[in-house]
């Protein structure tokens, strides 16, 4: 029971992170923009560069992160997948916080569902890594020999 | 201390050539243990050689773990270390391959993941990067539709590249400042917010466009109506700014309606012509631009011809673009101050330059020449280096004139005399020049403090450079627009409230 339910609380969470990144994070007169959407234009906008524009072009990636871990996860390499998803489950965490913490202006507002929905997902992943990696370590812990 | 095993001598082993005991020999040496396997129920050694094949016949292959008291070691976890190290540690046959049957699942895990991770990051990737039209007259339908939605983002990020990132950064930094400063609310419905709606419907369009050059084309509108609703009790203004502005309530007939039929528009006051609106064909993409529609207008709707365009030609330094623009204006050398603006913000320029220029007349030289330029540079937002002024030095004849700036203060020395001017000693001077037109102008203390921060403010104006293929230019553009950001970022608190108060009370 114990076993399953982390690998399915974590599966169960990159799909919630995926989706959410997908609702919206952004509204600007009677549009909404997703989490791509905002960052692309943010980036177009802003003229992002260094490190600010590194996240946001990384950012359509955390799909194909959140499949990696999933196929890392189906060959065996547990670990390796649960150390993944603690890193993503962090980094987009933090991004849907930031989120959160936008103050709205003028013309434009930032909107909860998104990052709330990415947040609940990462924290789920996060639970779920962390789960796997302590019962990882605890396996790996030798029985004291008796002769 | 280990005590030796009993039965040796004197505590010392015996020696074996006087007849003492004598270890055995190897396994299946000469004169060795028999090859056969021991009685039932005797100890048998763990194998020394790991892997190695048994003799027919021989000792077991291993032992079975947990027969002697061990602890069966589990596969893939790390040898215990010890005294059972030092006896080779127990061989184990090797591990059953996974079956089939879950070879396939996973690999079937692995595909679909891959799959549905490759399908959904080309479409988070087209999301993010969802930009330009594909042809001039959809890059004009875009803007129209978020026109329409009241979608300021989608607005700005329909403009061409250059003139978009001249505009956003600025009007994102103002509306911070007017936050800030307690103009503007915090929080606002973004469906109401502007105060200004626009609809536009039914619009169409000439069949063909007009070719200004192979990235330029101009879209030509034919028909439909625009509406424009403002109402100025919708933009979210702070009570406190509007108690500050407007002491005695909000004027009346702030709610205004505007129909504009662009029909009608082309037969009353554009001699039935079609209304152009140009757009800039950037990295394979088609926008709508704001300053080509500009200089297409000011033509005169003529098209530049190659003869027009002005190369751009930048300086190797944000100070170096800046001196070299100071010497072009006063040599009034426009065309070398064209070179040095920025083909990326304004490559209008570089494109109807020459066109332009031919309108407007050559200028006179103002007969003043750069002695020295100190400037100050400063990183700002999307890739700027804005640049400001610590002093200048400029000959006129025999004369020679410098301007310095020190913090709120300006030295200005002239025909070898000195003068410092303050922000304060500027107040006062506007408060005097008021009451010299009747203007009753009292000035509170904290008026006084608010009317310094905002010339100290105007000490932090500057040009914005950027760079462009190695080159440093001049984007006069969201320079103009910057300004505003810049004076405003010297004002604190409640200082925007007390000039509006200020403002709002002289003549009272």
């Amino acid at each position: 029971m114990g076993q399953a339910a982390g690998p399915a609380l974590g599966l169960a969470g990159l799909v919630v992170l995926v989706v959410g990144t997908f609702l919206p994070w952004l509204d600007s007169g009677r549009a909404q923009r997703n989490s791509y959407e905002t960052g692309g234009a943010l980036k177009r906008l802003l003229g992002l560069r260094g490190l600010a524009d590194a996240a946001v072009s990384a950012w359509p990636f955390v799909a194909l992160v959140c499949a990696g871990i999933v196929a890392i996860f189906a060959v065996g390499l547990r670990r390796s997948a649960a150390s993944l998803a603690l890193l993503t489950a962090l980094a987009t965490g933090a991004v849907a916080v930031a989120a959160l913490r936008v103050d709205g202006n003028r013309f434009i507002q930032p909107v909860k569902l998104g990052p709330i929905v990415t947040l609940v997902g990462a924290t789920a992943v996060l639970v779920a890594a962390t789960l796997l990696l302590i019962s990882a370590r605890l396996l790996r812990i030798p029985r004291r020999s008796t002769i | 201390m280990t005590q030796p095993p009993p039965g040796w001598p004197n505590g010392e082993p015996p020696d074996p050539q006087r007849g003492g005991w004598q270890p055995p020999p190897a396994p299946g040496g000469p004169g060795g243990w028999p090859q056969q396997p021991p009685a039932p129920g005797a100890w048998q050694a763990p194998q020394f050689a790991p892997q190695q094949p048994a003799a027919p016949g021989g000792w077991p292959q291993q032992p079975d773990p947990g027969q002697y008291g061990w602890p069966a070691h589990q596969p893939g976890s790390p040898q215990p270390q010890g005294s059972w190290e030092s006896l080779g540690g127990p061989v184990y046959p090797p591990q059953p391959r996974p079956r089939g049957r879950g070879k396939l699942i996973a690999s079937a895990a692995v595909v679909v993941a891959l799959a549905a991770g490759g399908v959904t990051t080309y479409i988070a990737m087209s999301d993010s990067n969802s930009n330009g039209a594909s042809s001039p007259r959809d890059a004009v339908q875009s803007i129209v539709t978020d026109l329409n939605k009241s979608d300021l983002i989608g607005v700005l990020d329909d403009l061409a590249p250059g003139e978009r990132r001249a505009l956003a950064n600025p009007a994102l930094e103002e509306i911070k400042q007017l936050k800030r400063l307690k103009v503007l609310l915090p929080n606002a419905d973004p469906n109401n917010v502007s105060g200004v709606k626009f609809h536009v419907q039914g619009l169409t369009f000439a069949d063909k466009t007009v070719p200004i050059n192979d990235r330029v084309q101009v879209v030509q509108l034919t028909g439909g109506t625009l509406d424009v609703s403002s109402d100025a009790a919708k933009i979210p203004f702070t009570r406190e700014f509007l108690d500050a502005a407007f002491p005695h309530g909000l004027p009346t007939g702030g709610n205004q309606t505007q129909h504009i039929d662009i029909a009608q528009v082309m037969r009353d006051s554009n001699n039935n012509q079609p209304i152009r609106i140009a757009t800039q064909k950037v990295g394979g993409n088609w926008y709508p631009s704001i300053f080509y529609t500009i200089a297409d207008s000011a033509a005169g709707k003529e098209v530049p011809t190659a003869a027009d365009s002005i190369p751009a030609a930048g300086g190797t330094s944000p100070q170096d673009a800046v001196t070299k623009m100071v010497n072009a204006l006063l040599k009034s050398d426009y065309t070398g101050a064209i070179k040095l603006l920025s083909p990326d913000e304004f490559a209008v320029m570089h494109d109807y330059g020459g066109l332009l220029l031919q309108g407007a007349g050559g200028g006179t030289p103002s007969g003043s020449t750069l002695k020295d330029l100190q400037v100050k540079t400063e990183q700002v937002s999307g890739g700027v280096t804005r640049v400001t002024l610590s002093s200048v030095t400029v000959v006129t004849g025999a004369d020679e004139t410098t301007v310095k700036v020190d913090g709120s203060c300006v030295d200005v020395t002239a025909k070898g005399q000195q003068k410092r001017m303050c922000a304060s000693d500027f107040v006062t001077q506007i408060v005097s020049f008021l009451e010299g037109f009747g203007v009753s102008a009292h000035v509170t203390p904290a008026q006084q403090q608010s009317l310094e921060d905002l010339l100290t403010g105007f000490t932090k104006v500057g040009v914005d450079t950027t760079q462009s293929d190695g080159k440093w230019y001049l984007n006069p553009a969201r320079s103009v627009f910057d300004v505003t950001s810049s004076v405003l970022s010297g004002l604190q608190d409640n200082d925007l409230l007390e000039l509006f108060r200020f403002f709002a009370s002289l003549g009272n």
